[in-house]
């Protein structure tokens, strides 16, 4: 990792340094010591969601060499602090606590759980720095445990819930369902937002096993789904372990059996599942060969990932690459890094880049955007690398499909 | 009823791997009254170098390479390191075991990356055995056969030859087979490759089963402890009742209470320290180190 | 000056130089802080592995349970008036209780059977944490507790206030300290004295004596498990000390606090830093930490630099860091005592 900053020292950086230490009562004791700004990028480099966490580092560091190349924001350069969250919310805080403690970053991003997002966004505001979360997909990133310094762009279960809904029950009916989930906030996030769409029109949950994150053998949960013969089979599974689990599922003649629903895909999960995810209905905020028939920017960046990395981004990738670009316009506008100036631009700012007009809602910090429901390709309708994995069933739109603000349990912080 | 035959077989196949595992564990403190906490690292490395070659050359070659490769290892780690530590006390074995696992997960994670790797989704693996309600992957059931035509060699080994007599003498009476001396030396060299080959046998066998992460020698390795010390450590026998006990336990609680599933495998194994430290099988032994 | 009154002044003195020093090569305040609490806990591993020999692989039982006792104190009992006496009092409280518990059964048992014993009992609290969903947040951890305030007589104390600001060259500014430093490092300096007087004492001495050989401690009519169940306890009760108010620095208690790897991080931190010594547990704990804290920024793989200093401690420093500088100041003094004598 070449990332890490060796020459700033201490908590306020640039522009940020005396409009924060003015706030902290010590004026022009704590002075610009140079032109960079530190940005914490947490994100899981082993453990089950490893290939996301992965591919979020790729997008980072090209939208950091970007934005340097065309002169940094407002003439200081961007420089990543780059810490490995192993998918575990104690490791998650204790690296964003060094970056902001010992490399002095102004922002810290990344993540590929809600478990880690939860901890972070906690840490986050009681450090007072802003945390941009990234592939978050639970609930409570925004609702119940939301935050004033917590931003995410991320679709929620609730929007995919909904989304999925519209599909699903024509489609799959009203039959038996036998839930396998991860047994952390997002497991339990989707679980219930899913419960809560189809139980009332008909469904009738049969079952609701939950197994830990990292899980390696699923044998117990399918076969007792295989005894149970379900009309529907959903893996609220993620990363490493859906793929694992769908795998798994395949040799107890499950897929075959039964129709399989993955609530949240990405392209890494479908390549490791192949066949097996043939026909499996799922959602994705982001698809490169949707959007970028859609939007020149999402063109032009899956383009720029693919030239750098020969491999086109997930849309976790997409959202930390966007990330980026959203908080270059935010500091940009603010004049500043500090949190306190950027909060309030954030929450009111527009932006029009990969997915058409997008905004973060005031009253959560919820990403407005949309969400596609998407099914499986088998391999051989694919494209040669496996990236175009999937056909596009609908794509639903924002407002639409997000939680109503009176329901939201979120009490947002006044700073 | 179809659930529960399904959870029982489950059992079987998990237990069948602690008793694998285990085996090795058992033999080599039994013999040479060594606490391995290095030992979950030998099933680590074997699934590595397994999963790499069976990419290569199929799984037939990797049930070859990945038990030579390990056992090459264990050697090399036995004469340069833990000899010294036979006549040391348990809590020094358990300290400088314990370090050697941290090196071996951190050098896996050099080599093959932090990602949790598994086998592609290949059709022959996806292959199910049916019979009546019941339906199973046929892979894991093979794999059960082969643990068990495994143990049946290495119980042969033991019982047949001569190293397995100094093995089974150094359970009851290490003193005495140390006075033997001379081949003893060879001996424990032999029994500790053959503990860390089956070791990594299972762990490349058993990877088309569970996926691979640097992490996994550690995963297994506790439950392994559970398996040894219920079933008596030293005790051939023991593990195999041990593993096959816990593999149940485990598999049956995940069905009728899952929230017990794993509280349970411990608390039997607190009940057999507390009640009867020697174990199920164990030879009753001075318990004082 | 008695020796007891010189160790004081100099441990004082070390804990006000610490952060500043450690700031010039590269450590920050924040860290400094952990490392006082964390050595904490070491201190307590270390009293049960260092004074009776008993190796427990299960000391993150205490360690988090203390944790998670401490935030659940501050959300459910005291939301409205989160109040740090009582939350880490009632820790350690909880903490001493299970030790006590666990220490009734396990005291009867020697090396592996002690350390397997230990071992599954914290197997079974941490699943039961994981599983307590409802109070414990299962695999998420607890966050977003109350931050507890410090009362003292009529002041309600934050211990996140930094101190003024004064720039201090290399060494830092002093507001980069903030006050938790101060309350960490005062609890540090009473666990010091209060072990160092324990080991100094009959009880320490009783034992040591049990440790090396407990037939003949036990003719001379000492009941060695009773000494050996008081050691487990204290060693609990200061492991759940520093549970909490990790906790309470950190602001969270991540379900790891309770796992394997936790308790692993004792047995690293205690065996580097030297068995049986005050200050060996301490800079252990420091050490691993800092590298932890100053490597993972620098290099990728500095968890295999980990193992191989535990190794190689094991292996040639086999009575640790501070144990081997003790022993050769030891043989120093003598060889000059012999060479006076010889004169």
């Amino acid at each position: 990792m070449t990332h890490v900053s060796n020459s700033t020292r201490g908590r306020f950086i640039g522009g940020a340094a005396v409009a924060s230490a003015a706030a902290f009562g010590f004026p022009g004791i704590i002075t610009a010591q140079s032109k960079q700004i530190v940005i914490g990028v947490n994100v899981p480099l082993s453990g089950p969601y490893a290939d996301q966490g992965k591919d979020q580092q790729r997008a980072y560091d090209l939208a950091i060499d970007q934005i340097n190349k065309s002169g940094g924001i407002m003439g200081m350069q961007l420089k990543a602090s780059v810490g490995d969250d192993q998918t575990t919310a104690g490791v998650a805080t204790d690296n964003a606590q060094r970056m902001i403690d010992r490399d002095g970053a102004v922002m810290i991003t990344g993540g590929s759980s809600t478990g880690t997002a939860v901890a972070v966004s906690a840490l986050c505001q009681r450090k007072a720095t802003l945390f941009m979360a990234t592939l978050t997909h639970g609930d409570e990133t925004t609702n119940q445990n939301c935050h004033k310094h917590t931003f995410r762009r991320y679709n929620d279960a609730y929007m995919s819930a909904q989304s999925l809904a519209r599909t699903l029950i024509s489609k799959y009916g009203t039959g038996t369902w036998f839930h396998i989930t991860a047994d952390y906030s997002w497991g339990w996030s989707v679980h219930d937002n899913l419960a809560a769409v189809v139980n009332p029109r008909g469904a009738k949950e049969i079952a609701y096993v939950k197994l830990k994150l990292g899980t390696t053998d699923f044998s117990s949960a399918l076969s007792q789904a295989q005894a149970a013969k379900p009309d529907v089979l959903v893996l609220t599974e993620f990363g490493a372990d859906m793929v694992n689990c769908l795998n798994q599922a395949a040799t107890f003649g499950l897929t075959k059996t039964c129709k399989i629903l993955v609530p949240l895909v990405d392209e890494y999960m479908a390549k490791g599942t192949k066949d097996n995810f043939a026909g499996v209905v799922s959602t994705a905020p982001f698809y490169w060969q949707y959007h970028q028939q859609h939007y020149t920017y999402a063109k032009r960046f899956v383009e720029a990932f693919y030239d750098r990395y020969k491999a086109y981004p997930s849309n976790g990738a997409e959202t930390a690459y966007v990330n980026m670009m959203v908080y270059k316009k935010a500091v940009e506008a603010a004049g500043s890094t500090d949190s306190a100036k950027l909060i309030p631009i954030l929450e009111t700012m527009q932006w029009n880049m990969t997915k058409g007009p997008e905004h973060f809602r005031k009253e959560d910090h919820q990403g407005v955007n949309s969400c596609l429901v998407v099914e499986g390709l088998p391999a051989a309708d694919r494209t040669s690398d496996g990236f175009g994995f999937a056909k596009v069933l609908e794509e639903h739109n924002g407002p639409g499909i997000m939680a109503p603000l009176e329901s939201l349990s979120c009490k947002m912080e006044t700073a | 009823m179809v659930a529960l035959t399904q959870a029982l077989l489950n059992g079987l196949v998990l237990g069948l791997i602690y008793v694998a595992i285990a085996v090795g564990l058992t033999i080599v403190f039994g013999t040479l009254r060594l606490v391995n906490f290095a030992h979950g690292a030998f099933y680590a490395i074997g699934a590595y170098i397994g999963l790499v070659v069976a990419q290569q050359w199929g799984l037939g070659p990797a049930l070859v390479a990945a038990p030579l490769a390990v056992a090459l290892f264990a050697v090399i780690l036995d004469r340069v390191l833990l000899r010294a530590f036979y006549s040391k006390d348990a809590t020094s074995q358990i300290l400088v075991t314990f370090g050697i696992a941290l090196i071996v997960e951190e050098t896996l994670r050099l080599i093959f990356g932090s990602t949790t790797l598994q086998y592609p989704p290949l059709p022959a693996l996806a292959t199910s055995f049916a019979m009546g309600p019941i339906v199973y992957p046929a892979y894991r059931l093979l794999f059960a056969l082969g643990v068990v035509v495994m143990l049946v060699l290495v119980w042969l080994f033991l019982e047949k030859t001569d190293y397995g007599l100094i093995v089974r003498a150094g359970v009851r009476d290490r003193t005495m087979v140390q006075l033997l001396g001379g081949n003893i030396k060879a001996a424990s060299t032999i029994v500790f490759a053959l503990g860390a080959a089956i070791a990594g046998l299972v762990g490349a066998a058993a990877s088309p089963i569970y996926s691979i992460a640097p992490g996994t020698g550690f995963a297994f390795l506790v439950p392994s402890f559970v398996v040894v010390v219920v079933g008596g450590l030293g005790s051939f026998w023991g593990a195999v009742l041990g593993g096959l006990l816990i593999g149940e336990l485990q598999s049956v609680t995940t069905l009728v209470f899952p929230p017990a599933a794993n509280v349970v495998i411990y608390l039997c194994m607190a009940v057999v320290l507390l009640l009867r430290p020697q174990g199920l099988l164990g030879e009753s032994e001075v318990i004082r180190q | 000056m008695s020796p007891g009154l010189r160790f004081a002044l100099l441990t004082a003195l070390g804990l006000a130089l610490f952060p500043f020093a450690f700031h010039a090569i590269d450590g920050y305040a924040g860290l400094a802080t952990q490392i006082l609490i964390m050595s904490i806990a070491s201190i307590g591993f270390n009293l049960l592995l260092g004074y009776t020999g008993l190796l427990s692989y299960g000391h993150a039982m205490f360690y988090g349970g203390g944790g998670y006792v401490a935030a659940l104190l501050l959300i459910r009992v005291m939301p409205q008036h989160p109040n740090l006496w009582l939350a880490v009092l009632g820790a350690t409280l909880a903490a001493t209780v299970l030790a006590l518990l666990v220490g009734a059964l396990a005291v009867r048992l020697y090396g592996i059977y002690f350390a397997l014993l230990t071992l599954a009992f914290a197997q079974m609290i941490f699943f039961v944490v994981e599983q307590s969903q409802d109070w414990t947040n299962g695999d998420d951890g607890l966050q977003n507790f109350p931050a507890a305030m410090l009362p003292i007589g009529p002041y309600s104390i934050d211990l996140g206030t930094p101190l003024p600001a004064l720039p201090l060259g290399p060494f830092g500014n002093l507001s980069d300290i903030k006050l938790w430093y101060i309350f960490a490092a005062l609890v540090f300096f009473g666990v010091m004295i209060g072990v160092r007087a324990l080991t100094r004492s009959q009880f320490g001495e009783v034992l040591t004596a049990i440790r090396e050989n407990e037939e003949r401690s036990t003719l001379i009519g000492f009941n060695a498990p009773a000494y050996r169940l008081a050691a487990f306890a204290i060693s609990g009760a200061l492991t759940g000390l520093a549970g909490a108010l990790r906790a309470l620095y950190d602001g969270s208690v991540p379900i790891d606090s309770v796992g394997i790897e936790r308790s692993g991080s004792f047995v690293i931190f205690t065996i580097v830093g030297g068995v049986q010594t005050l200050f060996g547990p301490v800079v252990g704990t420091g050490l691993i930490m800092y590298l932890e804290a100053v490597l993972s920024g620098k290099l990728d793989y500095w968890r295999l630099i980990e193992g191989v200093i535990f190794v190689a401690v094991i292996i040639f420093l086999p009575a640790g860091i501070v144990g081997t500088i003790n022993n050769r100041v030891k043989e120093r003094r003598a060889l000059l005592a012999a060479s006076v004598r010889a004169k």
